[in-house]
């Protein structure tokens, strides 16, 4: 694999990581605050 | 509570809006999640289109051949996280300031989208100077400060987890406009210091052609406007955090 590849490749894994886990997150705190909410009610 | 339920927080996030409500009012869900949602499309387009145009578009270079394509997006991944740091300089001086929990909300989004770039920034260099000095890393003035920027902001990072409340926001912030300090370094480390790191020509004879500063700004294009998608999101996760916190907090 030459090293264009593996610059582009590593581009997207890094990125596509860090959205994920950021999407992740998100939901997974809308999802408590949701809980907290319906607790409350 | 004396007034329980939803009712009662809603009414208590109304008095305390500053530190569990919205940041700022355009980051209600029903205004911004359409525009982060386009901006995020748009990011994903013009990036397909740059990676297009990176790799078959601009013409081949002459003495790094292929290899030279890495540059577009090592490019524009320093432009981001460089721009990043700058939006984290600027929010933690405000929050110094005024102490206004969503400035350092909007420095930490910055930070951490500015430490993936940089990231960036720090793989994809040495496959291209592999090729071109025959070495993936050399102690060049401006690798060695872009490295060391990176591990300011890894340690603005493990900051926050180390304090709490407006100590560590107030720590993180100095921490934040004293990191910057290193960016006109390695922008000025070329002419600094005797350096092995290229440094970008455009319009002159023997500098890029006009694909290729085409192609360079198609890049920076798209990786703005992925760091605007990101930094909405990430800001957003941080408020979506507070009001978490707020609502744990108030049902005991």
């Amino acid at each position: 694999m030459d090293y264009l590849a593996i610059a582009y490749s590593l581009i997207a894994v890094v990125l596509a990581g860090y959205t994920i886990s950021l999407w992740r997150r998100m939901q997974a705190s809308r999802r408590e605050r949701e809980r907290l909410e319906t607790k409350n009610d | 509570m004396a007034q329980s339920g939803v009712a009662a927080i809603r009414a208590a996030q109304h008095d305390h809006k500053e530190a569990v409500g919205l940041y700022w009012k355009f980051l209600d869900d029903r205004i911004i999640a359409p525009i982060a949602r386009v901006i995020g499309v748009l990011a994903l387009l013009v990036i397909g289109v740059g990676l297009y145009m990176a790799l078959w578009y601009a013409p081949t270079e002459k003495t790094m051949g292929d290899v030279q394509r890495i540059f577009y997006f090592h490019v524009a991944s320093a432009w981001v996280g460089f721009f990043a740091f700058f939006v984290v300089f600027v929010a933690s001086l405000i929050y110094l300031w005024r102490r206004e929990r969503r400035w350092d909300a909007l420095a930490l989004a910055a930070a951490e989208i500015g430490v993936v770039f940089t990231t960036l920034v720090l793989l994809t260099g040495p496959l291209w100077a592999k090729k071109a000095w025959g070495a993936f890393w050399v102690w060049d003035a401006r690798l060695t400060t872009t490295l060391v920027l990176w591990m300011i902001y890894i340690a603005y990072l493990m900051l926050r987890g180390s304090a709490e409340g407006e100590r560590r926001a107030r720590f993180a912030a100095v921490l934040g406009v004293i990191g910057f300090l290193d960016v006109p370094v390695i922008y000025f480390s070329v002419t600094l210091w005797r350096t092995q790191h290229p440094t970008l020509v455009i319009g002159e004879t023997g500098g890029l052609e006009p694909p290729m500063v085409q192609t360079l700004m198609v890049a920076l294009l798209a990786f703005t406007l992925l760091f605007a998608f990101l930094l909405i999101q990430r800001v957003r996760l941080e408020q979506s955090r507070d009001q978490v916190n707020f609502l744990r907090e108030a049902t005991g």
